[in-house]
């Protein structure tokens, strides 16, 4: 059986961008996880987990960052945290009212995400990821864990103490407020003229 | 919620195994006929691919992993109520070091009655470590006072070279043994190659007598001998007889 240090180094990368996410501050990040693995060795010693380490060691991590807001988490979300009630992890109340888009205009901006995945991968994958990390706290560990780390529902509403159904619908808010974050952002690049040189993408704009 | 959020919620992911929920026939219905839900659902797979396949944004930095890896040993030495921690400074050299992992794999079973769980005597994991956590920190051509702070600094606990006639310090680095961080001095002795292994024992570790003294171990001669803070071991590919001269000299000043 592999030892927990072991287990430990299999898992840091995806704890280390967890834990960045989360936070939003590589110091705060690492700090996450030195106090999440030093956390999680005492449980460890005192009762190795049934389920996956991985699995578990992440949700460890989620539960360290629950439970200690005031110590690694942005001090703007903590603020709004408790205007909200001081819940860490919460439901939006209602799926993407507070951001109205209409369909056709984020039809017409992925047309450019379509461009930009066949022609620029890695750019695209560049503006996702900087995209999921503005959307709200619950949403984007939501979205992390089901799309980066690939946990099933049951694994990823634990972690985040909801219900599936509640998952499912900080889910759908999540994607529908990231397809419009990534259009905004390619579109917003577009007409800073960033790609002036570029004749797919000049081309694309006066279309 | 109107109808396509709804739609939207139960049958994503598309492309994935998820629980079928009540209704799943029905929104599959609308979304044969829906171009709006179709649409949507073909921007959340690319966003969903891209995010699959790219995986982890970043790798955890070497200086993270070593944070951690020395977050673990204090709690281990010290049950976490040591104060501060340490800053890192001074200049290492990164290096491949395969005579090192292979004496290491060599010394799987370093770690035996630690009160810990048994040790692998096929030395993998100590190798994968080595490659992959601490990614052999090492000091190279080190005078002896440097060695000592380099270690105080990496593992916590005052640790100090020994020294061994007419021999020459070739390297210093921190190594994983059976999952526990360690001290390792590397010398270079008529034309052998010595390495002295120190592992810091928990409070109240014991330490087997049956596994001290000299073995030999895939071609190489390992010597081991603890002080009651540490478990030794010297590692040569120099005869047996010599290296147990030298093993018992060190073994005869470090006991208490």
């Amino acid at each position: 059986m592999a030892t927990f240090e072991e287990q430990i180094s299999r898992s840091i990368d995806e704890m280390f961008d967890g834990a960045r996410l989360m936070t939003g501050d590589t110091t705060r990040g690492e700090a996450l996880v030195v106090a999440s693995v030093v956390d999680a060795s005492r449980r460890y010693r005192r009762e190795p987990p049934r389920e996956r380490f991985d699995r578990w060691i992440l949700t460890r991590m989620i539960r360290q960052y629950a439970d200690h807001p005031d110590l690694f988490a942005d001090p703007r979300e903590v603020a709004d945290g408790e205007e909200s009630g001081g819940s860490t992890f919460t439901v939006p109340a209602a799926v993407g009212d507070d951001r109205p888009v209409a369909e056709s205009d984020v039809g017409l901006l992925m047309a450019r995400m379509l461009d930009a995945h066949d022609h620029e991968p890695d750019r695209l994958s560049d503006v996702i990821r900087a995209e999921m990390a503005h959307l709200p706290l619950t949403e984007r560990i939501a979205m992390w864990l089901v799309s980066v780390v690939q946990f099933d529902y049951k694994s990823a509403a634990a972690a985040l103490e909801m219900g599936i159904g509640d998952l499912r619908h900080v889910l759908l808010h999540a994607r529908r407020e990231l397809q419009v974050r990534v259009a905004v952002s390619l579109q917003r690049e577009m007409m800073e003229g960033s790609r002036d040189e570029d004749p797919r993408w000049t081309n694309g704009a006066q279309a | 919620m109107d109808r396509c959020d709804r739609i939207r919620e139960i049958l994503w992911p598309l492309d994935r195994p998820r629980e079928v929920v009540e209704g799943e026939a029905e929104a599959r219905a609308h979304l044969e006929e829906c171009d709006d839900c179709r649409a949507f659902f073909e921007r959340d797979a690319m966003i969903s691919e891209v995010l699959r396949a790219r995986g982890v944004a970043e790798s955890a930095p070497p200086d993270v992993r070593e944070r951690v890896f020395d977050a673990l040993a204090q709690e281990r030495m010290w049950g976490g109520s040591r104060p501060g921690r340490r800053t890192r400074s001074g200049r290492f050299v990164v290096r491949a070091l395969p005579w090192a992992a292979s004496v290491v794999a060599a010394v799987g079973g370093l770690a035996l009655g630690l009160s810990r769980p048994p040790p692998r005597t096929d030395g993998a994991f100590a190798q994968d470590f080595l490659s992959r956590a601490v990614q052999a920190d090492a000091m190279a051509m080190p005078e002896a006072q440097d060695v000592s702070a380099f270690f105080r600094r990496e593992l916590g606990v005052p640790i100090t070279p020994i020294v061994l006639k007419d021999a020459s310090m070739s390297q210093a680095m921190i190594c994983l043994i059976d999952g526990q961080r360690a001290a390792m001095v590397e010398y270079e002795i008529d034309g052998y190659t010595l390495a002295h292994y120190q592992v810091p024992l928990a409070a109240g570790g014991e330490v087997d007598p049956g596994a001290q003294g000299l073995t030999d171990e895939d071609g190489v001669c390992v010597y081991r001998w603890s002080d009651g803070r540490f478990q030794h071991a010297l590692v040569s590919d120099m005869p047996g007889d010599r290296l147990q001269a030298i093993a018992e000299a060190r073994f005869a000043t470090s006991t208490p």
